[in-house]
């Protein structure tokens, strides 16, 4: 099916071996998205009652049909395992490079399964896939590690890693992209440590397809000018970022407040977005598309 | 025109390019490329300049590279035999190959349209006349001189 590569990567990290294996095309249909996609097959493969940092969680990165696409907004990736924080299923995502990456590399995700013994790293340039030694790599902070593994890699290699936090099992530990972007919902970051898993390393140079390429482009042009016509995404996001949406969460009673007991803080007046200034210029670089 | 200072890094002008030409989504198949310095927080997307003396075309032993009449200098798939030495000649990187194809890969401004200036959403590559001498970064410094003497006689 266009859209998808058509492949998944399953790597072993206990015994260091890795399958490339057709996608679940069914379960593709019926979960789009990374996030459907990525449960899926969590809850097809894992025991439930797997503890988080046991060797038997999986822990998933996941790709959606149109990521690496024009598409508005598709340029994430989603991460799955079974979370340390909540003991529940975690799913988080980012956004940046990384996630149309691993669709140029041809894999629509990946599943990481057991233990390693040794802290190793995955390295991914289109068909060569292998874990390398990360021995080097360990202890190093998000920045460090990243900048470690483009000077091996090459600069256009894209990377996920996890810093000290992840190592340490802290139990809000984030997956790391493109250096800035994190995954950082229900402490998977710790998982990826748990693996011995420091980093995944992609580098791709193929296309991601459509099926009518005419009506598509036709449809993400049109989404684009909704969302440039439209005020919180074409002017608050951009010149505030993130902090704006305090403000319209708040209001639509979709601000997680003390831990979701509440679906916003009612009694005062928030202001919060307003009043802080503008983003540094570091923030001005975004997501992918 | 390419104004890095606008440019948000989101690579948007890579995918059109691959999908206008050959309705795929490559990066690596695009005739313009982002170049991101994190530290910097700067982006900088670069394609053919176009040049008024271009090296590709005195280097091509066919005469394959032509201007057309928007002005671009093109490449001829019909006469061109893959030899690759415009992208040897090319001082700043802008020609390149795609082994799927076996063409070359050199923006051509899209026929007059280019559509990586079209779909940018900051507006840091547009086409448009070019205007002589800087002339925009000239009006930013007197934008700053009206801003000035504004506040005085206010």
């Amino acid at each position: 099916m266009l859209g998808y590569a058509g492949k998944i990567l399953r790597v072993n990290l206990t015994d260091g071996t890795i399958k490339k294996e057709p996608l679940n095309m069914e379960d593709a249909k019926n979960y789009i998205g990374a996030r459907g996609l990525g449960t899926r097959y969590f809850m097809k493969e894992v025991d439930p009652k797997v503890e988080p940092f046991s060797p038997d969680n999986k822990l998933i990165f996941m790709t959606g049909p149109l990521t690496g696409t024009l598409a508005t907004s598709s340029g994430r990736y989603e991460v799955v395992a079974k979370a340390p924080l909540t003991g529940a299923i975690g799913a988080s995502n980012s956004g940046g490079h990384f996630g149309p990456e691993l669709k140029y590399a041809g894999y629509d995700g990946i599943i990481f399964e057991g233990k390693s013994e040794k802290p190793v790293y995955l390295y991914i340039n289109d068909d060569t896939v292998e874990l390398r030694d990360a021995s080097h790599l360990w202890g190093k902070n998000v920045f460090e590690t990243t900048d470690m593994l483009l000077e091996e890699a090459g600069e256009d290699a894209r990377v996920a890693c996890i810093g000290p936090g992840g190592e340490k099992l802290v139990l809000f530990a984030t997956v790391m992209n493109d250096k800035h972007r994190a995954a950082g919902r229900s402490g998977l970051g710790a998982v990826m440590g748990s693996k011995n898993l420091k980093a995944v390393v992609v580098k791709g140079s193929k296309s991601v397809e459509v099926a009518r390429p005419k009506e598509f482009l036709e449809i993400c042009k049109k989404s684009r000018d909704m969302l440039k016509k439209h005020p919180v995404t074409g002017q608050g996001l951009p010149t505030y970022g993130t902090q704006i949406l305090v403000n319209i969460l708040n209001q639509s009673g979709g601000l997680p407040t003390r831990n979701w007991r509440d679906g916003g803080v009612f009694e005062y007046n928030v202001i919060y977005g307003f009043i802080l200034p503008p983003p540094p210029p570091l923030m001005k670089l975004t997501s992918f598309v | 025109m390419i104004s890095p200072e606008k440019c948000i890094g989101c690579r948007t002008c890579e995918l059109i390019c691959s999908f206008n030409r050959m309705e795929e989504f490559n990066p690596k198949l695009a005739a313009v490329s982002v170049l991101a310095f994190d530290e910097a927080a700067i982006a900088v997307p670069i394609m053919c300049m176009q040049c008024e003396d271009p090296s590709c075309m005195k280097v091509c032993p066919v005469g394959a590279i032509v201007r057309d009449e928007n002005d671009a200098v093109i490449i001829e798939d019909q006469k061109c035999i893959g030899c690759k030495m415009c992208i040897s000649a090319c001082p700043l990187g802008n020609i390149s190959f795609s082994p799927k194809e076996k063409k070359l890969i050199k923006c051509n401004l899209c026929g007059g349209n280019p559509q990586c200036a079209e779909l940018c959403p900051s507006g840091a590559i547009q086409y448009k006349e070019a205007t002589p001498v800087n002339l925009n970064k000239k009006i930013k410094i007197g934008e700053k001189f009206k801003e000035l003497f504004g506040e005085v006689y206010e």
